[in-house]
């Protein structure tokens, strides 16, 4: 069985998925298979974006997604691991302990335990959507969104709220929880191959400051 | 850059580079930015360069005037609602104008909606593939002030005029509606809308019944989709709006009616209409031809 899509405006058609491995396998089978198209992701949808409306395109995501039906577990997808130093002072560590009902040491070292993909970019340039893979040492998912969200969160705070954690690439408004910070620059244009660190599909570890994995 | 100053900047009030922006950066995450009115910045280039590129740069001015003195023998084109004054005296707007150097070209919005000012030969350092500004990330082009020189390498082209289309503020944005019900939908879909503030991240419409879903999972945009909050607020994202959200969306504005958009005003007030995608394309298409056979060439207004 296929999954369900419907058009966004008449130049995208977003794919529904159920789970991020789904995501990802149905976001590589489609960029490979259809060209002059940009492929972006959601938490739980993937979007396929032309430059132009045309009216052929869900008929042509339909029949990519046929061609790879049943195998979509089984394709390849970027893993490349990118590692980001972290000094866990963040203003918000005692309350997420408190809320996890664990101490801050328990959710550094959960933090850097777990490993991470990146889920979705696009809040801001650079900012990357972290979701956990694999085996969890605490409930991320048990964390809502800070009540009311800062004005300004400093650039290089990294971040968890709903079931996810972000590094904020610049000074912006945020609502989630800072658990610490990173020197890493998280988007540059001056990086002409890569100006975001971090890239859809992408694995990530978070490592405290100067002890390397 | 070495290129010879064409024109210096005497004087601008929200005036930004725009091209047709970084569609190609929105996988990583950078909004697309880019002219908001795509229709104007066409015809601009195509005064001024019988073959515009993507990337080829225009001021797009949002409110008050722009004073330029010409520093090399150019040409110059202003498409949109706007009073030009040029060496003293009016000048058309859709229409190629000659620049001797030292000749003032004032232009002052009047509106709806953006103007554009495109000028031969100029170029702009390109950031991720675009010229443009993006004023929501901070990212890439300029807004211009006082003092600023604009650089490349002028010519006079003779590229012509094009025949005025008129520029009235919508009252209704043709959209392929999204999936989803909600207990407002009926009215969100059939009612009218107050467009209550305009920015080229997002124009935000009021007046509409609450009773949307609270936040969801974030999901990916584009420019011109609608969210509702749940207190009723509509947001039509502009080029550059976020690439991400988490309202509910009721659809998309049409390519087409996008340009539209940009001519909306606080006060106005907007309705949508629901139409598919194959009629979405067609008219897309027609107006893209439209818009080739309105350019008539060579006619220089000197």
């Amino acid at each position: 069985m296929i999954p369900n899509t419907h058009w966004l405006g008449d130049c995208a058609v977003i794919v529904e998925v159920a789970d991020g491995d789904e995501r990802e396998a149905v976001a590589a089978a489609l960029a490979s298979a259809l060209p002059a198209v940009w492929v972006r992701r959601g938490l739980r949808e993937v979007l396929v974006e032309s430059l132009r409306p045309r009216s052929d395109l869900r008929e042509r995501v339909i029949e990519a997604l046929h061609a790879v039906d049943g195998s979509f577990s089984a394709r390849s997808v970027d893993a490349a691991i990118v590692t980001i130093e972290v000094e866990y002072s963040g203003a918000d560590l005692a309350d997420v302990a408190a809320v996890l009902g664990v101490s801050s040491g328990d959710v550094v070292r959960a933090h850097q335990q777990q490993e991470w993909r990146v889920a979705m970019v696009g809040f801001a340039p650079g900012f990357g959507y972290l979701e956990p893979v694999g085996t969890s040492a605490l409930d991320w998912s048990v964390l809502a969104r800070r009540s009311s969200p800062r004005p300004a969160v400093p650039a290089g705070s990294v971040a968890v709220a709903a079931g996810m954690s972000a590094v904020y690439p610049q000074q912006m408004p945020g609502g989630w929880h800072l658990i610490g910070s990173t020197h890493q620059v998280m988007f540059d244009v001056e990086v002409t191959d890569r100006p975001a660190l971090l890239a859809p599909g992408n694995r990530v570890r978070f490592t405290r400051l100067g002890q390397g994995l | 850059m070495n290129a010879p100053v064409l024109a210096t900047v005497e004087q601008a009030t929200l005036a930004t580079v725009q091209d047709l922006g970084r569609a190609e950066a929105t996988v990583i995450g950078v909004p697309r930015a880019g002219a908001w009115h795509r229709q104007r910045y066409g015809l601009a280039t195509a005064l001024v360069a019988p073959d515009p590129e993507p990337t080829t740069p225009t001021i797009e001015l949002l409110a008050g005037t722009i004073v330029l003195r010409a520093r090399a023998v150019t040409a110059a084109a202003v498409v949109g609602p706007a009073a030009v004054i040029l060496r003293g005296t009016d000048a058309p707007t859709d229409t190629t104008l000659a620049l001797a150097v030292d000749d003032v070209l004032t232009v002052r919005h009047e509106g709806p909606g953006p103007v554009y000012v495109a000028l031969a030969g100029w170029r702009e350092p390109l950031v991720l593939g675009s010229a443009s500004t993006d004023t929501f990330s901070r990212l890439g082009g300029r807004l211009l002030a006082a003092g600023d020189e604009l650089c490349g390498h002028g010519d006079m082209t003779e590229v012509g005029s094009f025949a005025r289309v008129s520029w009235a503020r919508p009252v209704r944005l043709r959209v392929i509606p999204s999936p989803g019900m909600s207990a407002a939908r009926v009215e969100w879909d059939t009612g009218e809308w107050d467009v209550t503030t305009t920015a080229r991240s997002g124009t935000r419409l009021g007046g509409a019944p609450a009773g949307g879903d609270g936040m969801g999972p974030s999901r990916p945009m584009v420019v011109g989709a609608i969210q509702v909050t749940p207190a009723g607020e509509g947001i039509i994202l502009g080029p550059d709006g976020g690439l991400t959200g988490g309202y509910a969306v009721i659809g998309a504005v049409i390519s087409a009616d996008l340009d539209d958009v940009s001519l909306l005003a606080p006060g106005d007030r907007i309705a949508l209409a629901h139409v598919d995608v194959d009629e979405a394309a067609r008219v897309y298409d027609e107006a893209e031809r439209a818009l080739r056979r309105s350019i008539v060439r060579p006619h220089v207004i000197g």
